[in-house]
This record gives C-alpha cells, structure tokens and sequence, in this order.
C-alpha cells in the first residue's frame, strides 16, 4: 500500500524563522510563527497570507486556533500569551503570567481554556472565558522546560525537557509520569487518543502506551541534532511522522516501524525542518523550513 | 636697639599690641567662586549659566517678572491716543540714574542759570516771571547765582590754565614736539591709518626758542565714528565712483582703476567679506583691497599698477605689524622617533597594589579560542586581596539572657510577676544548658519539675512551662546547628538582636511564632516587642522563604528531613535509567500521584469534580517535622495536646514504613484513636461506655482501628506481625487509654481548640461513618460516593484499581469496576454501620478478600482476564442513554467536541447503532486491540532477538 506523497506548495512566509505551522480546527486554514514577532494567518492551499498578527514583544514560538476559528492563541519568547480576535487582527487579552519565555501553547477542546507550557518549568491554565489575567491553575511538576503541551478532552500531556511526560488525568485527578531517557522536545497523541507519539532529544520518535506506559514502537532514523523537533501522526494513525534536521519530513510506518518516505522541498535546504501539523481530516501535512511552508498531501485516499 | 636711639625717635598714637604669632586667626582667603558682585539692594548683579553673564531679568533692569513688556498703542474716535514722547528714563533702571550710573541725576548747572556775571544784563527769563506775585527778579536767583564751572577747572583757572591748554608742566617745543609725535603715533594706532597724518606745522621753526617753554597740548579724547551704514565692523563696501570726483586720498588703501565707458573708473574698499556659510579665511582680519583680485583669465599680469606691486611684495613678507623679520632662521628642532618594538613583544600588565609593593602573583589567565576564561571567586578575591574565606566564627549565643543592668532593671522595677516567671524559666534555662548530655538535661528539667510543683499550685500552668522549657532544650540545640549552617544576619550589628532573631527562626519552623516574647528582654517595651516581631516576620520574608513561588519549586532544602534518604531516591533514579536503557518502559518509569485538578478546570473541561469526598492529595506532600524517637519523650509524660500533634506530624510521614518502627507506629496510632475521642463526640462517648470492659475488647478495638487507619494511609501491615505486637500493644495501650483520659478530663476544662487538621477529622469523619458527611457525598456523584464507600470499606479506590489495573478507570469501566466491587461487599457495609464490633469483623474480611484478590492479581497479571470479566454484564440503561448520546458525536468528531469529555473519544468507531454493549466490545478490541497485540508481539520478538543477541554476546 505505497502511498505517494506530492509536494502540494511551498509558500515562502516572508517572516524570518517560521517557528511554528499550526493547521486550524477544521484544517481550512493555517498559523504560522514567525521569529519576526508577527503571526500569519494563511490559507495554505492557495498560498495566500490572510492576516498578520502583530503585537509579541518576540519572537513567536506556537499558536493555536480556537474550535471556532474565532481567536488565535500564541504565545512567544517575551513571556507572554496573547489571544487574539481573528477578524480584527487585535489582541484581546495579554496573559503575563510566565516567568519565562513561553514554549508552547494549545486551546482545549472547547476553547474556553489554554494551556501554556514555558521555560519557567510550569504549565500555566488561563481560563479565557473570564476576564482574569491570572492563571487559574499551575502546573508546576516540570523540573525543567515544558517543551510541547496536547490537550485532549480529558487530560493534558506536557513533555519536558527534564525526559519526562506527563498526563495530567483531569477525570481521575491523577498525574502519570512517565520517564523516557532523555529530553523530550514533543509528546502529542494519537488520534484515538490511546497511545502518545513522543520526540525525544536523542533521535527516537517513541510510541507509547498512554495507559500503561509501556513502549509500542521506536521510529529512528532522523537526525535530531538538539533541535526541539515536533512530529505526529497521519489521520488515519497509520503513520508517524517527525521533523527532522536534514531537513526532510520523515514519515514511518506505525505497525512495522520502517521509514516509507522522506518528504522534502523542491530544492534542497539547509534548514532543519522543525514545526509539523497534520490536517485533521485528510492526510496533509504542513512542515516548516526555514523560512518557509511547505505542504504535502496524498492524492490517494488510504482507507 | 641702645636706649638713646629710642630716644631720637617720637612715636604718636597708642603701638599695636605685638602680634601673638601663634594665634594668629589664619583666615582662609576668600575663593573667586565665593565672591559675588553686589547690587545697592543686596542682588546678586551677576548671574547665569557662567556667572559672569549679565542677566537681563527681572533681577536687574526691568523690576517685573514677566520681564520687559512693550508699550500698547490704542487709539479710538472716543478716546484718541495722546503722542507719547519716549525718554531714555523710561527704559532706564533706577541704578543708571544713581549717582555712578549712566545718566546720573543730581543737582547740577542748567542752562537756565546763567552766571550774570558774564552775561550782564540778559535777563530774558526774569522778565518772563513777571507774573510772579512778587514782581521782579526772585530773590533767590539774586542770592544764588550759578555755578557753570566745575571746582577743578576753578582750581585750574587759579591754576593759570587756559581752556584749549592741556594740563602738565611746561615744556620745551622739542619736547612737545616729541609727545605729540607720540600721541600720534597712538592715535593711528587706534583709528588705523584712515586719518591723515597732518605734518606737524612748526617744524621749521629754530632752536631760538629754546629757554621758551610752552604749555602742553590739549589732549585730544578719542573720537569714535558713529556707523551709518550696515556692514559688519571694519568693513567698507565697494565705493565707485570717477576717479576726479571726491577727495583723493593718497594714503588710503590703492584703488582699483578701472576704464569703462571712457571714463576712469577707481573702486574702493573690499568687495567680498567672510560670509556666514563659507569656510573662514586664512585670517578675516586681513586687509583686502580690490588690487588683489583678478579681474582677467589668462596669464597674470606682473604689475597693475604701481601701488599695487608695491602693496603685494610688502605682504609678501608675511610679517605682522610691529614686527620685524629676523635675519637669520633659528635651527629647526631634531625629532627623534619612537624606538620601535620587536616583532614577539608581549605587552604584559603586572597588576600593583601599590608601586611598594612586590606586583600581585599574577593570575593565570587562561585563554581558550581567544576568550579569556571566566575567572573564578578565588582569583578575583587573590587580586583584590580581599579574605572572603576568613570569615569571623559566629560565636554562639545559646543563652538568651538579656543583659546585666537591664536585668536588674527589670527586677527593681518588677513590672509584672509574669516577667518574673520567665526570669526564672531563663535561670533554669541557663542551668539546664550547662548539663552536656541529652541525660543530664532530662534530669535537669525534672528536677525543676519538681520544684516548680512543689512551689506553685497551678499544675496545668506548671505543665505548660517545662513544656517552654523542653522547647528551649530542643530549639537551642537545634540553634545551634543552624548557627553553624550560617544563616541569615540581617541584624548582625545587634547581637542581642540578631541572637533572637535566630531563635525566632527556629520558633517559626515549629510554628510557634508566639513565642518570641518569652525571649525577648525584659527591658523592651510592648510596643518594641509588637515593632521587632513585624520586623522579623518581614525579614523572614525576605531571607528565608525563596521570594516567588517558582523559586520556591525549583529548590529544595538540604536540610529538610522529608528528603533525608537520598540515597533510596538515587538508587530509585538509577533503576529507572536501567529500565530505560533496557526499553523496559511501563510500569519501571511509571509513577502515578494524585492531582487536583481546580473546580474551574474540571468546569471548563466539562468534567465533574474527581475525589470531591476525600482526603485532599497534598497529604503526600506534608513532611513530618519530628522524627518518631523526638515524640517518644513526650508521650509518657507532659501534654496530651501536644503529643497528639506530634503524632500526627508523624503519621502523615509516608517515609515511616520499616518494620522496626512498628511497635512505635501502633503507639503513634492509639494515640491518634485518643485523640479522635476527644474531638468527635459520639465516638468518644462510645469510648467512655466502652471503658469498664476488658482489656480484650479493647485491644481488638484497637487492632481494628489499626487496620483501618493502615488501610487508608496504604501501609501493608501483616496480620501476624500485628498479633505479635497485639500483646504489647494492649499493655501501653490501657495505660495509655487511662493517661488520656485524665488528660482529657484536664483539658475539656480549659477546652481550647482542639482540632488540629481539619483533612484528618474528615477522614476520620469518613472513617467512622458520621451520617451528615454521608448525606452531603451522596448529592453528589455516584462515583463519588461509590469512592466514599470504598473509604468507609478501608480502600482508597485508587488502591483498588491498583490492585487489578495501573490504568485509571475509563469512564465506563470505572462505574461498573465500582459497581462489582460494591456488590461484593455491600453487605459488609450495611452491618458497617450497623455496629462498631460488626464492623471490626468486616474489615477484617475484607482484607482478607483483597489479599485473595491480590493473590489472585499476582498470579495472573495480564489485564485480559480482568477485562473479560469486566465485559461481561450488560450496562445500566442509564449509561447506556449516555453512551448513545455521545456515540453521534464521536462520528463526526471535529464537529462538537463539546461532548467528548463524557467518553474516551473513538474517532474510528463509526457507531450509528452502537447501544449494545457487545458491539461496543467488538469495535473496541478492532483497533486498539489489535494494535496492542501486534506490538507486543512485536517487542516480543524483540526481546526474543534480545535475548538471542545476549546468548550470542556470552
């Protein structure tokens, strides 16, 4: 079953660094960061830049659209989190409440809540439905940088460069900490939300279980290189997928663990490939490199 | 000096007094800066930026603040404006018309007085007053008659000076003639050579008149030439005119003739100047005349005129007027260049403290890539010599006696006979520190023990003292210590300050703040004593306490107890890494806590409450701040209210789970079941009506608390190690039972509060069942009070699920988990509540079936079997509605996720149907399942190949 991948665009962001590509909610539309304090709005499917976002005092480092693509929240290096009105382009809310700058950060399912996770260590929740400028709560397990934060309806998994992730079980109220060896630049789940892709520094792309912890398979192959590299998996949860520093899109295959392809760019780049969001429904792929965005798709529907 | 040349001289007036040299008053002389220029009214007369301007404001000339204003002109057909006539006065300052001003007023010769002495007879104004009431010339114009001369030209006229004279002795023509050279001379040199020089007249006269002397000329004063025209100074613009018209001035600058229209045109004076936006010339006071410039291209023309060569060739000179050139140049200076420096110099600073000193050994200053390493603590303070290392010892100050006179004056003043109390507690103190050992001091206490009872009635209160007195022992030691970690010295001026403060430190780790005023001195007064306590609970904000609570995580203290065994967690870390290493991820690098999420988070996420019943998870956290062997001292004797707490301290340490500690643990835990009685009413009535039984019944009662209590608080005590304690036990426990019930007794009199922490009475509370506790768990949600339950059987429900499944119930499997674990047991609970002692029995069942369970667990661990269990039974309808509400949903999943929170979202399941549980199942194994197993198969091979590889490598 060979799937083949075709380079669909690749849209030059004219923003510096692209730190981060974030496909919207219903995937109609995509985010991007740029190391130029500015976020844009994009459709990605005729490369068209929608609206720029204009207000970090640095550079940005993640956003996330809300389930009504009515606000975008980012946050950045100058420690903030900001939530912004889609259609006006203006902020509508400053949240300063992280010592450090802020890694990451992800609406919740309703979007009536975000998640940050800073370098400060902690995991700050800011209830964007009141007017309070405080978090409502913090996370502050972390023994060092929160690097990536998922939210899924139920539990919100932070990874840490301390080598851990961590699941915070709303329902249950209980915290799994799982170790994994090294320091984890990405932990995201699958899409049936049973196991949880994990990137860690040294070069593996692990599948865990979320329930019981243990190891379901190891994705290697990339090249790592300290970056904070981000990866997934496909819709249909057959295939892994990672950044990587050779800047390519490495995409494995998730029962046998072999790489089926290394997607890369019309021509070749020196930049690592860092930021990767997956559309939601169909299996499209954005990437940054560089300064630029770059999107594949498959042109056959697997499945 | 002889006495006869005193004589020869005549002194007048009294002698100054002989100078005393030695006391001479050396008056500083006054500084330039200290010297200011004063004004008739005491103003300042010179100031701004430099003090030297002259400052046209309010101060000086005009008199108002807003400064000079100018006059309003205002004229209407009404009102026409009168002419006004300006004068000088107007704009002129009363210091101008003073006397030394610049129009100085006075009385003075007008022209109206005319001195009738010269004029005879002209009396035009006189005859002009005729109106007068008196007719005539006024008679004081008779009298005065005006002066028009000055005194000195008076005195000069006397003198034999003739106006038009000039004043001095008289001279000879020769000698004349020289001064009004000179003068001349001066003259040019003022006005420049613009004046003709008139030649001297009477130079042809003979030397006949040589004895004839002749009064000297009249200086003549220095006449400016007003400027009519609006060029800068000293420059005269271009004059042209025919060269026959005007005066012809030889000895001015040559002018340029020029012939045009036939007519000879001469042009005189500079054409251009120095303009304000051009480069300056070489020098601006340059004379330039017309004859310098070019008027033509070509090759230059020698000589234009003859003036003109004659002008150039002098400026050739180049020589300043006055100035002549020298005729021989002077030897031009040798200039010898620096040496120069060999190729491998290395220019090398040795540093000097002084230049008496030997340079300072000199740092090496490692380099690497060209930075210059960091220097460390070390080298720096070796450069500046400064003895950071050579830090004064802290002398210890375990006594905290204040000093001497304030001791006695506090004893004469004897202000209250609480003060005198302490005074003696401190003696005592004092003396109890002098015994060495831990033994001594023990002796020592009771010694005083004795004789405070003996001495004072109050027994309660006596109590209560050595209670102050133990603490003193303890806190001094631990004092002690902490002086030797250095602490913080905000206060180290102040020994005695910083002394308490110290202690105050140590009372606040015990959470006995109150306790400061016991230790601070008799002498202070209240308002000190409430001022220094603020003033220590800031600085302990300030040094103690990390300032943000993010600092506050990131640190952890050496001292703190909690994390005394290090080395275990070390040893922990390194088996997970092992586990790491050796991919065995699951249960190795797995560690599960409790977490609250906040009510708002569990709101916004759709989510109800978890574990809203139960015992808070921050119980973990809690460290004990005593160890065991310290409560020991204090169960015997002294405070029931504080043993009781101590205890607690304890039995909140999750770090107390060794065997040898077990006889003290049930110590610790009768004691907390007293403590219980006497905060919950009913069940110490229960215990009042229990007490005349046997000691039998007691001691089950006991054990059954014990069981429960370990229950709880997850300690898995075997039953036989408990009936090996159970005898002992039962001893201490009687004796125990009656000491606090007399202190019970004791204490309902004074009966402060007693509660301690508020989550152990609601556990306690949960334990024993008080029905309002149940009611309010009940409101809310089954799963809830299924945990309650759970609790009340001796299970936290997580222990539960740990027993058959790490993972967190999943939404369903929880409720029906729960549900099966109630119907075992609901029996159980019925009689629960019925009686205590049935209850006993039951707990002890209980454990009994978890340990089968466990047993059971252990010999079958794969999840499988407990699944298949789980499957089994068809679902309530109730979960059923909710499974189909949500099953819509979760087709079209990006669509609502509103309503995923309820179940764990299946985004595969395509479920339009699904409302039967068997379905459910089948769709459940289709995916997860079957990836699970292929992996494990998978790392199954794995480790086969692993294993292959390990035979292989031996």
């Amino acid at each position: 079953m060979e799937i083949d991948y075709k380079l669909v665009r690749e849209i030059e962001c004219k923003q510096a660094a692209v730190r981060a590509v974030r496909f919207s909610v219903d995937g109609a539309y995509c985010l991007t960061c740029g190391a130029d304090r500015k976020l844009k709005l994009w459709n990605p499917y005729r490369g068209v830049c929608l609206k720029v976002y204009g207000g970090h005092g640095d550079e940005v480092m993640d956003a996330s659209a809300s389930c009504d693509s009515s606000q975008i929240v980012s946050c950045g290096l100058d420690k903030s989190v900001i939530l912004w009105d889609v259609a006006t382009g203006t902020p509508v809310r400053r949240l300063r409440g992280h010592a450090g700058p802020v890694n990451t950060v992800r609406f919740n399912e309703e979007s009536s809540m975000v998640v940050s996770g800073s370098r400060d260590n902690l995991v700050m929740l800011w209830d964007v439905k009141s007017k309070a400028l405080e978090p409502v709560q913090c996370l502050n397990d972390a023994k060092d940088s929160v690097s990536s934060v998922r939210v899924s309806d139920h539990e919100i998994l932070t990874a840490s460069f301390d080598g851990k992730i961590r699941r915070y079980d709303i329902r249950v109220g209980e915290l799994y900490t799982d170790y994994m060896g090294d320091v984890v630049t990405c932990a995201s789940f699958t899409r049936d939300g049973q196991c949880v892709v994990v990137s860690c520094a040294d070069g593996v792309v692990r599948l865990m279980d979320k329930d019981s912890g243990e190891l379901l398979g190891e994705f290697t192959g990339h090249m790592a290189n300290d970056l904070c590299l981000e990866s997934s998996v496909d819709t249909q949860d057959t295939r892994i997928i990672s950044g990587s520093a050779d800047g390519k899109l490495w995409i494995w295959d998730l029962v046998s663990q072999k790489v089926v392809a290394k997607l890369s760019g019309f021509k070749p780049t020196k930049h690592p490939t860092v930021s990767v969001s997956v559309h939601p429904q169909t299996n499209c792929f954005l990437a940054t490199n560089g300064p630029n965005v770059l999107m594949w798709s498959t042109a056959s529907g697997q499945e | 000096m002889s006495d006869s040349e005193d004589e020869n001289y005549v002194t007048f007036g009294v002698p100054l007094e002989p100078i005393d040299e030695d006391n001479v008053p050396r008056k500083k002389p006054m500084t330039i800066e200290d010297q200011y220029a004063y004004d008739a009214q005491g103003r300042r007369r010179f100031h701004g930026a430099f003090t030297g301007g002259f400052s046209a404001g309010y101060f000086n000339t005009v008199g108002t603040r807003d400064g000079w204003r100018p006059q309003q002109f205002k004229s209407s057909r009404s009102s026409k404006a009168e002419s006004i006539t300006q004068r000088p006065e107007d704009f002129m300052d009363e210091e101008d018309t003073s006397e030394f001003g610049i129009a100085p007023t006075g009385i003075r010769a007008s022209e109206n007085y005319v001195n009738s002495g010269q004029r005879g007879t002209k009396r035009e104004r006189i005859i002009r007053d005729n109106n007068n009431p008196i007719p005539g010339t006024p008679v004081l114009k008779e009298l005065l008659k005006p002066v028009k001369e000055t005194v000195g030209i008076i005195l000069l006229k006397k003198m034999g000076w003739r106006p038009g004279q000039g004043v001095g002795s008289r001279l000879t023509k020769k000698q004349k003639a020289k001064v009004k050279k000179k003068n001349e001379r001066m003259k040019d040199m003022q006005q420049g050579s613009r004046e003709p020089n008139f030649e001297n007249s009477s130079e042809d006269s003979e030397d006949d008149y040589e004895n004839v002397t002749f009064a000297p000329d009249d200086y003549e004063p220095f006449r400016c030439n007003p400027k009519d025209n609006y060029f800068g100074i000293g420059y005269c613009g271009l004059d042209r005119r025919t060269i026959l018209s005007g005066h012809v001035n030889l000895f001015e600058t040559p002018a340029f003739s020029i012939r045009d229209k036939n007519k000879k045109l001469s042009i005189h004076g500079q054409a251009f100047g120095v303009g304000a936006f051009e480069a300056d010339d070489e020098d601006i006071y340059e004379k330039e005349d017309m004859s310098r410039y070019d008027f033509s291209l070509g090759p230059e023309r020698k000589t234009k005129t003859r003036w003109s060569e004659d002008s150039s060739s002098r400026n050739l000179n180049n020589c300043l007027e006055g100035f002549v050139l020298a005729k021989n140049k002077l030897k031009l200076k040798k200039v010898f260049p620096p040496p120069e420096l060999p190729k491998n110099f290395v220019p090398v600073h040795t540093i000097r403290k002084s230049r008496f000193y030997p340079p300072i050994e000199n740092v090496p200053r490692r380099t690497e890539n060209g930075k210059r390493k960091d220097l460390t603590a070390a080298d720096r303070a070796k450069i500046l010599e400064d003895t950071y290392n050579t830090k004064k010892p802290f002398e210890t100050h375990p006594n905290l006696v204040p000093s001497v006179a304030s001791n006695i004056i506090s004893k004469t003043l004897n202000l209250h006979g609480k003060q005198q109390t302490e005074e003696r507690q401190k003696e005592e103190n004092q003396r109890a520190k002098a015994a060495v050992s831990w033994m001594e001091k023990l002796t020592a206490q009771s010694f005083v023990k004795g004789g405070t009872v003996g001495s004072s009635k109050d027994s309660d209160g006596n109590l209560k003292k050595l209670e102050e007195f133990k603490d003193f022992s303890t806190t001094s030691d631990k004092q002690s210590k902490l002086c030797h970690d250095n602490i913080v010295k905000p206060y180290f001026s102040d020994s005695g300050k910083q002394r308490r403060f110290e202690q105050y430190l140590v009372f606040v780790k015990e959470g006995e703040k109150n306790k400061l005023e016991s230790i601070q001195p008799l002498s202070m007064t209240e308002w000190d004593r409430e001022h220094e306590r603020i003033e220590f609970e800031q600085a302990i904000k300030l040094f103690e306490q990390p300032t943000n609570e993010y600092v506050a995580n990131k640190f952890t203290s050496a001292s703190d107890p909690s994390r005394s065994d290090v080395s275990a967690q070390s040893s922990q870390e390194d088996e997970i890494k092992q586990a790491v290493k050796m991919k065995m991820f699951g249960k190795l690098t797995r560690e599960h806590v409790e977490w609250k999420p906040a009510s708002i988070v569990c709101k916004r996420f759709n989510i109800p409450e978890p574990k809203v019943g139960c015992a808070q998870p921050e119980m973990q956290k809690k460290s004990a701040k005593f160890s065991i062997f310290n409560s020991l001292d204090f169960n015997n004797s002294v405070k029931f209210l504080r043993a009781s707490k101590e205890i607690n301290d304890v039995s909140t340490s999750s770090s107390v789970s060794e065997n040898t500690d077990k006889n003290m643990l049930d110590n610790t835990e009768t004691h907390i079941i007293d403590n219980t009685d006497s905060n919950v009413k009913e069940m110490s009535d229960d215990i009042f009506s229990h007490n005349h039984e046997t000691i039998e019944l007691v001691s089950e009662k006991m054990r059954n608390f014990e069981v429960s209590y370990e229950k709880v608080f997850g300690k898995e005590v075997s039953e036989t190690s408990l009936k090996t304690d159970s005898n002992r036990t039962t001893n201490t426990e009687t004796m125990n039972q009656q000491e606090s019930q007399k202190n019970i007794n004791s204490t309902m009199k004074t009966s402060t509060s007693k509660s301690k922490s508020e989550e152990k009475k609601d556990l306690f509370k949960s334990i024993f069942l008080s029905s309002s506790e149940e009611s309010d768990s009940e409101s809310n949600e089954s799963l809830d009070s299924e945990a309650v339950k759970s609790v009340l059987i001796g299970k936290v429900p997580s222990e539960v699920n740990v027993n058959r499944n790490t993972s967190p119930p999943r939404g369903i499997f929880a409720k029906v988990d729960l549900d099966s674990l109630v119907n075992n047991t609901k029996s159980n609970v019925q009689l629960d509540e019925t009686t205590s002692k049935e209850k006993d029995v039951n707990t002890v069942n209980s454990e009994l079936e978890t340990e089968s369970q466990q047993d059971n667990s252990n010999s079958n661990p794969s999840e499988t079997q407990l699944l298949s269990n789980m499957y089994g039974p068809v679902l309530p309808s109730r979960l059923l509605k909710t499974e189909s509400k949500t099953a819509e949903p979760s087709s079209s999943q990006m669509l609502k996720p509103v309503f995923k929170s309820v179940v764990v979202p299946k985004p595969k399941v395509d479920s339009e149907t699904c409302g039967v549980w068997v379905e459910r199942e089948k769709v459940k194994k289709s995916k997860k399942e079957k990836k699970k197993h292929k992996h494990k198969e998978h790392k199954s091979s794995k480790h086969k190949r692993k294993s292959k590889k390990e035979k292989r490598a031996s």
